[in-house]
């Protein structure tokens, strides 16, 4: 079953007739292929996007967000309304690309280790400070590259809840939501993921050689 | 009321360095009640690492933001929803 399950503190996000502005929910769930058109229209590359940062191939990312959608229209009929609508189809792509990467584990993140290590430390309560220059940052196009290649870096709970919270700019609960996690869990994991990236990313800007490379294993 | 909380403001715990990386994420999205937002204030804002902390996580965010988006593949809808079709989504 991959219909999404919304956390237990959260009242339900009930759909109202519109999905948005034009789709017709209750169109679109009695099997109104025009109003499922629309829906794939407006979300390909977003869910594009996500899956990508899960599979991390294009190729992949579209053979998987092809079946996504494949697989809603299929499932029209267990949605049921407890979530929005772009949550469930959110779930169902996450899974797929999660299951895909699963298949083949051909790419490696950071380990639990490395990733421990790109937490900032703590000297008793207080805060070890770390230098860390983003004004020296490379040329635009470079640095969309190290970017990248820092957020594939991540372990895949943490790069999925980047690409949602951070990138795609969905609100926290909404994330929450489509991982079936706590909103209180996905903050942490949103903490974690986005202090390890500020480690990576000052580790590649500096000449620091206390830091852990940004290309080191990659 | 408000001499009954300025009271008990007084007589809080102060928050470390600790204490305040924990709530850097309700911080920015405005989730912290009142009260533990002025405290997580008053706490940056006397503590130059965690000044420079803060400043550092929200870079990494306007990063991640203007840098990280991945653009899909001009032909991604067209190809998609000539895939769907070819698999009957559509046909009565």
């Amino acid at each position: 079953m991959l219909s999404a399950k919304l956390p237990g503190n959260n009242p339900p996000v009930v759909e109202t007739k519109f999905l948005v502005a034009d789709v017709d929910l209750d169109k679109l769930l009695a099997g109104d292929a025009g109003e499922f058109e629309k829906v794939v229209v407006r979300e390909s590359g977003r869910l594009f996007s996500v899956i990508r940062r899960i599979v991390r191939e294009d190729d992949e990312a579209r053979s998987v967000m092809q079946e996504t959608f494949l697989q809603a229209w299929q499932r029209l009929d267990t949605f049921r309304r407890e979530s929005r609508f772009t949550t469930w189809l959110y779930a169902i792509g996450i899974n797929l690309a999660r299951a895909s990467v699963r298949k083949s584990s051909r790419l490696s993140a950071l380990s639990d280790t490395e990733f421990e290590r790109l937490q900032p430390a703590f000297d008793g309560d207080h805060l070890v400070p770390t230098e860390w220059n983003p004004a020296r940052m490379a040329e635009t196009a470079e640095r969309r590259r190290i970017v990248r290649d820092a957020i594939d870096r991540l372990p895949e709970d943490y790069r999925i809840i980047i690409t949602l919270r951070d990138i795609e700019e969905l609100p926290t609960a909404e994330a929450a939501g489509i991982l079936a996690i706590s909103d209180g869990a996905a903050r942490v994991r949103l903490h974690r993921a986005r202090q390890a990236l500020r480690s990576l990313l000052a580790a590649y800007f500096e000449d620091s050689d206390s830091t852990v490379s940004i290309n080191e294993g990659a | 009321m408000k001499v009954l909380d300025k009271l008990f403001d007084r007589f809080r715990p102060k928050l470390t360095c600790r204490d305040a990386n924990a709530f850097i994420v309700e911080y920015l999205d405005n989730d912290l009640d009142e009260a533990t937002r002025a405290h997580f204030r008053q706490h940056v804002d006397k503590c130059p690492r965690c000044t420079r902390f803060l400043d550092q996580y929200k870079s990494t965010i306007e990063m991640l933001n203007s840098d990280g988006r991945l653009e899909a593949p001009p032909e991604l809808i067209e190809n998609t929803l000539e895939y769907l079709r070819s698999r009957g989504v559509g046909r009565s």
